[in-house]
């Protein structure tokens, strides 16, 4: 299991280090406009339940 | 799938309530926040290759449970960490077309191109975490009102990404 891993991740590794070599050119504003909304997203996907979940515990708290 | 894995991580707040909620947030979206950092860098994922493949959400999943039990000495809640991660593979199956292993197939009921069938079953994910979480929280005299923000707020978020799908035609995630 181990040892599948391992070449698992060397296999993944050597893909990403051929990849960002031969595509590093082609990376446009666009791509950068693409991670942002995708950061973007997943921060408020996290921080929304996170905060509703804060609130709620401290309300409990308060009400008992 | 998009918000319905916040219902996954709030599913597992009831399996191990000691697990802080934030934890289980950042598990869910594990192979997510890959993507962003391997489109932040410019690094070719096609199909979400490095992200969302089998090995590749394994792998995750082994760093999850490693980097967790060795934080919190809590091997069951690293389980719970790990199980997660792969989870979220699992409900992109649903929803997705992401790929399995390099050179192998793609799977997926690729429901993105039907918004309406999208936002049911990511809504039934949301209700169902939500009502494994209520148990979690301290009782209060109207415990519903929490649990209907939490489901009100997520399906508020599911609704504005499945109009995005309707109104755009393309949605790439990188």
């Amino acid at each position: 299991m181990p040892t599948m891993l391992s070449a698992t991740a060397l296999h993944v590794m050597g893909v990403v280090r051929t990849q960002t070599e031969t595509d590093t050119a082609e990376f446009s504003d666009n791509h950068l406009l693409y991670a942002l909304r995708l950061i973007g997203a997943l921060l408020i996907a996290t921080l929304v339940p996170l905060l509703i979940d804060q609130r709620a515990r401290r309300s409990s708290r308060v009400s008992q | 799938m998009y918000i319905g894995h916040v219902g996954a991580a709030l599913a597992a707040k009831r399996f191990r309530a000691s697990i802080g909620l934030l934890a289980l947030l950042v598990a869910t979206y594990v192979p997510d926040w890959v993507d962003g950092g391997l489109c932040v860098a410019g690094v070719n994922n096609p199909e979400g290759m490095l992200s969302h493949s089998i090995p590749a959400v394994l792998l995750f999943a082994l760093a999850g449970f490693s980097l967790y039990a060795a934080v919190s000495r809590d091997r069951t809640g690293a389980l719970v960490i790990a199980g997660l991660i792969v989870s979220h593979m699992l409900l992109d199956w649903i929803t997705g077309y992401k790929p399995t292993w390099p050179g192998g197939p793609m799977i997926g009921l690729r429901l993105y191109s039907h918004p309406v069938v999208d936002f049911v079953v990511e809504g039934l994910v949301i209700v169902a975490g939500a009502l494994l979480y209520a148990r979690t929280l301290p009782p209060r005299s109207r415990p519903w009102i929490d649990v209907a923000v939490m489901v009100g707020a997520l399906l508020l978020l599911q609704l504005g990404i499945d109009v995005a799908h309707i109104v755009m035609k393309s949605f790439p995630k990188c």
